[in-house]
């Protein structure tokens, strides 16, 4: 495991915006986890997470001068992540209304295998059934179930009523249910 | 299961019910169904959080470093091509200019060039001084 710094955000960005990239470079390896949850949650673990990944670091780079610490910088960063994110989701949706519309798109089964122990598959058929969620329901799901984000931080980050963000967990949550359905009562 | 009930369940994982809510929600556990919904409720959420990816691939750091590196490089370099062509082009019009000065005063000259009055000593001096 690497050894990540200690020292304080505020120091380390103080120290990248007088030019230091080892600096920055500890603040990418300290919240490269956080990011990696958000943006392989949102999209899927794929070649366009790992760009998106580095682009939010990337974005965030170049608006430290403006970052005042308002927000923790954890939370900064996730919400260029869930942006980013729904950008992709959306031009994903555009590329395949162009490309894809004519072709008979795979019906959204769950290609479910008892997962068993291994992790891996475990990741791969949840990764399934989240991706079948749409980016509203799947933003609720990736803030506040798998970063942790309390509802109303969620609500804050999505910009959305707390109201909004509960009734979008519940839906989304059922929907989850249903596709996960062999393998949670295989477990129960 | 009673729909209110259900919601109820779903909605105490993410927001604190009130005492009243609590209170029917208590009694509502005593039920197998309603408990067995909330194990499922458990489970889908401890398996979403567990099965989460922390990491993006190997050596991530070093690729968002190379790349804003890259970028600062690229920076430079185009501002390098930009100032070569604004010398050359610069360059060509004042050689331009120059070869129109001496091609119509007929003279091969740096005056001539650059468009200096040819003046002779006597015709500098007398306009320094012109009220004696």
């Amino acid at each position: 495991m690497s050894h990540v710094s200690t020292t304080p955000d505020d120091q380390l960005i103080a120290a990248a915006r007088s030019g230091s990239l080892e600096a920055f470079g500890k603040l990418v390896e300290r919240y490269e986890g956080r990011v990696a949850a958000t943006v392989i949650g949102m999209v899927g673990d794929c070649a366009e997470a790992d760009d998106i990944g580095q682009e939010v670091f990337i974005r965030f780079y170049h608006a430290m001068g403006r970052f005042r610490g308002e927000s923790k910088l954890e939370t900064y960063l996730t919400r260029i992540a869930i942006n980013l994110c729904l950008n992709e989701l959306k031009r994903r949706k555009r590329h395949q209304f162009l490309f894809i519309r004519s072709a008979s798109a795979p019906e959204a089964e769950a290609s479910y295998q008892d997962p068993g122990h291994n992790q891996h598959e475990q990741k791969r058929i949840v990764d399934q059934a989240l991706q079948e969620l749409k980016p509203e329901f799947r933003s609720v799901i990736v803030l506040r179930l798998i970063d942790g984000y309390s509802t109303e931080e969620t609500a804050h980050i999505l910009n959305i009523p707390v109201g909004t963000v509960l009734s979008r967990l519940a839906r989304a949550q059922e929907k989850l249910k249903q596709h996960l359905e062999p393998w949670i009562s295989q477990i129960l | 299961m009673n729909d209110k009930l259900h919601t109820l369940l779903i909605r105490s994982f993410d927001a604190s019910l009130d005492e009243n809510e609590r209170v029917q929600l208590q009694h509502a556990l005593l039920e197998p169904e309603i408990r067995h919904e909330r194990d499922r409720t458990v489970l889908l959420r401890t398996k979403i959080k567990e099965t989460t990816a922390t990491a993006f691939g190997p050596f991530f750091v070093q690729r968002v470093l190379q790349r804003l590196v890259s970028a600062h490089e690229e920076f430079r370099r185009w501002l390098l091509w930009g100032y070569r062509r604004v010398a050359l082009i610069g360059a060509v019009i004042v050689l331009l200019l120059a070869s129109y000065n001496m091609s119509k005063r007929d003279s091969v000259s740096l005056a001539a060039a650059f468009a200096q009055p040819e003046q002779t000593l006597e015709q500098v001096l007398r306009l320094e001084v012109p009220f004696q």
